[in-house]
């Protein structure tokens, strides 16, 4: 278990390191001067010189760069362009993206998993069609388009709930109001997925031979399918959540931006527009911090439910 | 004889206070139907602020901010007019213009309490003058020294006549910053700016919320009703208009065209709207072949060749259709680069009117056989949608535009670069008119993206700026506007009429031709 | 030469087998055609359509449905129903060019890795890695805004987006195949190692490259509509179902129709994908095969 918790650390600070590098180039090869966007209607070449000055953008791109990584190992992601602390920023819009990725993850398990089980146990049947279609549904619906929809019934027509914005937690019911929305939204590839592997996995299960062997020791069905079910949605979850934690990441993006949500992925975009490189590359970096870490942990939770996987 | 005299204004003066306290204590009473107190909440729509930091500030949204919480030495009136805030009268002139006085309020306090005096405002123009990365420091690049006269007298010492210095002083060159804060923040004045307004800086969250608090220094308390006002950023305007619509928001300062209808039929709503300073059109590329500032040189593009070509491109556009198509009817049209709101704005010139018989004619007689001309046109609904009604009305003429839809940065650069043939863009305006004219039509100015060179149109700018009568301006400033009109480095398309929606609680919010939404001495009714 | 007859003839029967055992399947077939026709639709949109895609009529802005336009017009006048249909095409174009752009670039990569393995292997293997670990949305929407919107650069941003995905499935089948028993024949007959690789390993690993293309072609048109929603991708007057949407989206309380048609087609398309991928999986998987 260490050597191979060591193995994946290593691998995954390569990553980070790779990944800074890249997204530290790429944010400078994005066309368009930020000192051009910085000086909004001003482009006094004194101020535009200035302003490069400032930021260090006249200087080669490896101090640029040793710059940004030093501060940053010492827990400094710099100012961005409204000369506000990256940091701060980041830690005031990540808490609305976790919880708009938290709660799709919760709608989408409290769906996903019992859909799969009952698609599995009654295979054939019209509930299972019914799953398989609605799942193969969910899976080719871009997140935006059912977020248009979802505003035009609910907020345009309806009026039953605000078509975006967030309120904090300070008002609870607000805060629900705000983010079941788009929550729905983002759940529905999630869900999707975990119904399809649910199903698939439950009828391998179903079909093993230990599972033949309980049903022959006389245990109810109901008592096979409620002991395998709980292990198996367990590593269904975790397997699921490996590879969609991108697909979720990317839906955040998308859903913030239909939804009006101030989160961490409209910051990326409105940081792209900007070329507000220091909040490009603290945002990025961040992002890349909690992906790999998310894997890391995914890859250790799934390795602890199912040992075979340490080997290979 | 001038001790009698001010023994009868330290008389008047004091009847004066007397009948201002006793009508004062009468308006508190409890006939009054206004309510005091109470959180503002105003949904900001055109971006989110930048740098809270006068001397740093770019964005329109931050003026509406700083409305609140920071005032200047001058301030605009409901006419376009400049009037003393915290400077105490106009600045006089001296004979030879280079030196401008201003008296300044006394006995006021900066939000942490601390005095404001001429120390103070001289502190804060050197500020912008010196800091790395000002954005004021253009605006002031004439003024050669700052001095303290007294503790309540400024002198600024000019290196040339400088007549727009007035209206720079009545925008954020002449907020005034408390020393004391510069002291202890520096560089880093934004992260807790401190002046004097009616409303003090409390928090910012990033991306999404800016926090003032009723003043308890303010010197003109009884005119500040709300405990505190939320400026919230709304990126989206269908999102933003529901939020009015729903009581989140009580007042939002721009309403997007395709919102209007819902507002207005929004019996708790009403609608305000103001006719901007600034104006829209397209920048043609004339002679900036080498970059911005590197002189004339002739870019050898169709429409930079033939100034009939140009005319014909003008003719071509049917700009009533155009407020109809792609406005909804809510812009004003018009020609050149000063609004009907300006007090210099030239009621008898004669736009180049929609003629398309006429365009066909002289883009023959041009010489151009099936002209295309690229339309440089940044990403963004409302933009495209103008571009692509240019396209058809062109088309129509036998003008093929070609739109390149590029990102508003890049395009800035492209622009300075002299990488382009027309470029719709423009100008958010300012009091003065030189301010929308100067810097992007003169051969010297800093936005002469066209690359337009005219030395007699230089020589009646720069005499305008000198030019100290209203008169004297007028005429200069109409005689450039001709030379412009007819020699097209742009083509002005309409002026913007801001709109702002309000709950009906609301009362004394306005907006002047600055179009910033004013709610620093409003209340619920 | 001998070699090469032996694995060509069951190629040929296998082929007419899977076509027997797709055909079985309705759903499937139903994804084809309707895929089908939308590539007609794309090819053809200059002959179906009723009106170019820069038509505008300044005097209908914003028609309701029926009468002189089927589908109604937008806030410019432009007719839904030929926006929608040349919409197709750019759909199309980007989601099939971008996916064989991926192949062109990562099927060499990974068939070197795979084939060679050693250092060579290890750092393809390991930049794959980094790659991936970009969610793949985010990595186009990055490309998108260096190279700048069009819809040129938008296929280009999402077939290098998917090259990384192609990489591993060539690299993983390689090193499979590359063990079975004919290729070592191959090498006891003197074939060169591009031989061995063009002749032996790639069309061996085709079906397991077209099933990855009818999950990479929805996902670049998704990627497509996405990047023009937000702002990224293909710009008007071109148009496309992503561009539609954006613009419909400051038309939601005037005319939320505008939002559903476009919509409908994209989901149509991705969905005609996703069950005819499905069915070439079923087919194709080894467990249903032995």
């Amino acid at each position: 278990m260490g050597g191979f918790l060591i193995r994946r650390l290593g691998a995954a600070l390569v990553v980070l390191v790779v990944a800074s590098m890249l997204v530290f180039l790429g944010v400078r090869a994005i066309p368009g001067d930020p000192a051009i966007a910085l000086g909004a209607e001003s482009r006094d070449p004194a101020l535009l010189a200035q302003i490069r000055h400032k930021y260090l953008l006249d200087r080669p791109l490896p101090v640029q760069y040793a710059h940004w990584v030093w501060l940053a190992l010492h827990g400094d992601l710099g100012v961005d362009q409204r000369e506000l602390p990256v940091a701060h920023t980041i830690v005031s819009r990540l808490p609305i993206t976790l919880e708009l990725a938290l709660l799709s993850m919760l709608i989408a398990t409290i769906t996903g998993i019992p859909a799969g089980v009952i698609a599995a146990v009654r295979r054939g049947k019209p509930s299972d069609h019914a799953v398989t279609a609605t799942a193969l549904v969910g899976l080719s619906v871009p997140h935006f388009w059912l977020g248009l929809l979802a505003i035009i019934w609910f907020a345009v027509d309806l009026h039953w709930l605000p078509s975006g914005g967030y309120v904090g937690w300070a008002h609870p019911l607000d805060n629900l109001k705000h983010m079941i929305m788009p929550a729905i939204v983002l759940s529905a590839g999630f869900s999707a997925v975990l119904m399809r592997q649910m199903r698939s996995s439950m009828l391998d299960t179903l079909n093993a031979d230990f599972v033949r062997t309980a049903r022959a020791k006389g245990l109810s069905e109901r008592r096979v399918v409620a002991h395998h079910a709980l292990r198996n949605s367990l590593i269904t979850v975790t397997t699921v959540m490996g590879l969609q934690l991108g697909a979720l990441i990317s839906g955040a993006v998308v859903t913030e931006t239909v939804f009006q949500i101030a989160g961490f992925g409209r910051l990326t975009i409105e940081a792209v527009n900007q070329r507000d490189y220091t909040l490009i590359q603290g945002v990025v970096l961040v992002a890349t911090v909690g992906y790999v870490a998310a894997n890391l942990l995914v890859d250790v939770a799934y390795s602890l439910l199912n040992p075979r996987i340490r080997v290979s | 004889m001038n001790v009698i005299r001010s023994r009868i204004a330290a008389i008047t003066a004091l009847a004066l206070l007397v009948v201002l306290a006793v009508t004062a204590a009468a308006q508190a009473g409890p006939s009054s139907a206004q309510k005091e107190g109470g959180t503002l909440t105003v949904g900001l729509t055109q971006g989110e602020p930048d740098a809270l930091d006068p001397t740093l500030a770019r964005t329109f949204s931050g003026r509406e901010v700083f409305l609140t919480f920071c005032e200047k030495l001058y301030d605009l009136n409901a006419k376009a007019q400049i009037v003393p805030q915290l400077a105490s009268a106009m600045p006089t002139v001296s004979k030879d213009k280079l030196t401008v006085t201003i008296p300044l309020r006394k006995g006021i306090k900066f939000n942490d309490g601390t005095p404001f005096n001429a120390d103070a405002v001289v502190q804060s123009l050197q500020r912008d003058q010196t800091l790395k990365g000002s954005a004021r420091a253009s605006e002031l690049s004439p003024v050669k020294s700052i001095t303290a006269s007294g503790a309540y007298k400024v002198v600024i010492n000019l290196s040339t006549a400088y007549s727009p210095l007035t209206a720079q002083l009545a925008d954020r060159s002449g907020m005034v910053m408390s020393p004391a804060q510069l002291g202890k923040l520096g560089d880093k004045f934004a992260q807790g700016p401190v002046c004097v307004g009616p409303f003090m800086y409390q928090n910012r969250v990033a991306g999404d919320s800016i926090t003032v608090v009723k003043s308890p220094y303010y010197y003109n308390k009884k005119n500040v009703h709300f405990d505190k006002i939320v400026f919230k950023v709304e990126n989206d305007a269908a999102a933003a208009a529901a939020a009015l619509k729903a009581g989140d928001l009580q007042a939002l300062d721009t309403i997007d065209n395709t919102q209007l209808q819902g507002i207005e039929h929004t019996p708790t709503l009403r609608v305000i709207k103001q006719t901007s300073l600034g104006y829209q059109g397209l920048t043609l590329n004339i002679g900036n072949k080498n970059g911005l500032l590197k002189g004339y040189s002739n870019v050898g593009t169709p429409i930079a060749s033939s100034a009939k070509l140009r005319e014909a491109f003008e003719m071509a556009i049917d700009r009533k259709a155009m407020n109809r198509v792609v406005f909804g009817g809510t812009v004003l049209p018009g020609c050149t680069p000063l609004s009907p709101v300006s007090p210099f704005f030239d009621r008898g010139l004669k736009c180049t009117a929609f003629n398309p018989t006429q365009a066909k004619k002289l883009i023959a007689s041009s010489g151009v056989s099936s002209p295309t001309v690229h339309l440089m046109v940044p990403t963004g609904t409302v933009a495209l949608r103008l571009a692509q009604f240019l396209q058809s009305e062109e088309n129509a003429v036998g003008i093929n535009v070609v739109i390149d839809s590029t990102d508003f940065v890049t395009s800035l650069s492209k622009a300075d670069a002299g990488t382009y043939e027309t470029f719709q863009v423009g100008w958010s305006g300012r009091v003065d008119p030189d301010g929308n004219i100067y810097q992007f039509v003169s051969t010297t100015g800093s936005q002469n993206d066209s690359g337009y060179s005219n030395p007699r149109l230089d020589l009646i700018l720069n005499n305008a700026r000198k030019a100290t009568t209203a008169e004297a301006r007028q005429t200069l400033y109409n005689a450039a506007q001709k030379l412009i009109v007819n020699d097209r480095p742009l083509i002005y398309l309409y002026y913007p009429v801001a709109r702002a929606g309000l709950n009906k609680s609301l009362k004394g919010v306005t907006m002047y031709p600055d179009t910033l939404l004013r709610v620093a001495s409003a209340q619920f009714k | 030469m001998n070699a090469v007859t032996v694995v060509e003839a069951p190629r040929t029967r296998r082929r007419r087998l899977l076509r027997k055992r797709f055909l079985r399947r309705p759903v499937a077939v139903a994804g084809l055609v309707v895929v089908v026709g939308f590539v007609v639709l794309a090819i053809f949109a200059p002959w179906i359509a009723p009106h170019s895609s820069g038509y505008t009529d300044f005097n209908h802005v914003l028609a309701k449905p029926g009468g002189r336009y089927l589908l109604g017009t937008d806030e410019l006048g432009h007719d839904e129903l030929s926006r929608v249909i040349w919409g197709a095409r750019s759909s199309m174009q980007v989601g099939v060019f971008a996916t064989l752009l991926a192949m062109v670039i990562a099927v060499p990569i990974g068939m070197v890795a795979g084939y060679y393995r050693g250092w060579i292997d290890a750092i393809i293997a390991r930049a794959t890695d980094v790659l991936l670990s970009f969610p793949f949305v985010i990595l186009a929407v990055g490309l998108a805004a260096i190279l700048g919107p069009s819809l040129l650069n938008a296929t280009l941003a999402l077939g290098i987006g998917a090259v990384p995905v192609f990489i591993r499935i060539a690299r993983g089948e390689t090193l499979a195949l590359r063990e079975e028993d004919y290729v070592p024949a191959a090498i006891a007959n003197g074939a060169s190692d591009a031989t061995i690789i063009f002749k032996h390993i790639l069309p061996n690993m085709t079906s397991t490259l077209i099933v990855q293309a009818t999950v990479t072609i929805p996902t670049a048109i998704i990627g497509e509509a996405v990047l023009s929603f937000l702002g990224l991708g293909v710009q008007p007057p071109e148009t496309s179902w992503g561009v539609m949407l954006q613009t419909a989206q400051d038309q939601l309380a005037n005319a939320p129709r505008l939002a559903v048609f476009p919509g409908i087609a994209l989901v149509l398309v991705v969905l005609a994908f996703n069950v005819m991928g499905d069915g070439l999986r079923d087919i194709l998987d080894p467990r249903t095969t032995r």
